[in-house]
């Protein structure tokens, strides 16, 4: 998806989940669901049959919160997506344990407004990841498409269309996330590090260039 | 389409989302000490059942394992077609 087509996606989406009278936060959190901290929104997250991306929504505790923020989305790839899927720079502390084996290309934090205010990446401990460099990721970030997943299609095309529109962004925040772990012998256990690196996002300046 | 088009007008919540947050059980337990350092995040690996529904506690953060079929603790294989979270033990 080229960024022409990821901006003109997220605007289509924009326009039809407004029109319809439900912005995309009231289809991530319905008024009549009561937002639980942690609980993933949707349940069990969305999870793409074909490729494995993967999201969910979740809110932590008003003192973890980043300002502003009132949760975010974590948007993942899987591990198997990846060009030498045993290429991770942090494996997982308990291999054996169950778990989702995936990728975190990054996160996005959402206003109480319901807008996107921020895009950033976390350690690797945060989602129990399998942490790969960020040239590893961006290699196959195109592959991210969220749109026959379960749950609500427009929020799926949308944050499809949201991860293509900002993959530079994205790709400067894992390079600098990357960074900062070489700097510590890559140890992705540091739990006094939780976000690494963040960038504020405005919307409005990502798509207006591709608007007439 | 034109860049008088206002996204923030349109995804934004009428009244805005609701940021009293209803704890969980286990993030209420947890609540008293940062989630860096909850116990048990690091105590009991062996428990990570529990995590792979990730519905509560302190270590929500990590994505839902698919709970039921063949790839119950897998993600998808791009090129198995097998579904994680819908697919028979025996497909």
């Amino acid at each position: 998806m080229s960024p022409q087509q990821a901006a003109l996606s997220l605007v289509e989406t924009t326009i039809a989940m407004h029109q319809s009278g439900i912005p995309l936060m009231r289809r991530v959190l319905p008024p009549e669901v009561e937002a639980t901290l942690w609980e993933h929104y949707p349940e069990h997250d969305a999870v793409s049959p074909h490729n494995g991306s993967r999201y969910f929504y979740h809110c932590h505790p008003v003192e973890e919160r980043g300002a502003g923020e009132h949760g975010h989305f974590h948007l993942f790839l899987p591990r198997l997506a990846m060009e030498q899927p045993n290429g991770a720079k942090c494996a997982p502390v308990d291999i054996e344990a169950d778990r989702a084996d995936v990728v975190h290309l990054a996160a996005l934090s959402v206003s109480p407004e319901g807008l996107p205010t921020a895009i950033f990446t976390v350690n690797r401990w945060v989602c129990d990841e399998w942490l790969f460099s960020h040239s590893d990721i961006m290699a196959v970030i195109d592959s991210f498409d969220l749109t026959d997943a379960d749950g609500d299609p427009l929020v799926n095309a949308w944050l499809t269309a949201m991860v293509h529109l900002t993959k530079p962004m994205i790709g400067g925040l894992l390079a600098e996330r990357d960074e900062r772990l070489s700097a510590s012998n890559w140890d992705g256990e540091d739990t006094e590090l939780e976000v690494v690196s963040i960038v504020p996002v405005d919307l409005q300046a990502l798509v207006d260039p591709y608007l007439d | 389409m034109s860049k008088s088009l206002n996204l923030a007008t349109m995804l934004a919540v009428a009244g805005g989302l609701t940021m009293a947050i209803a704890p969980t059980a286990a993030s209420a337990t947890c609540a008293p000490i940062s989630r860096s350092s909850c116990g048990a995040c690091t105590a009991k690996p062996k428990k990570a059942k529990k995590v792979k529904t990730a519905k509560a506690g302190c270590c929500a953060a990590a994505p839902c394992a698919a709970k039921k079929g063949c790839c119950a603790a897998k993600p998808c294989a791009p090129k198995a077609g097998c579904c994680a979270a819908k697919c028979s033990p025996k497909a």
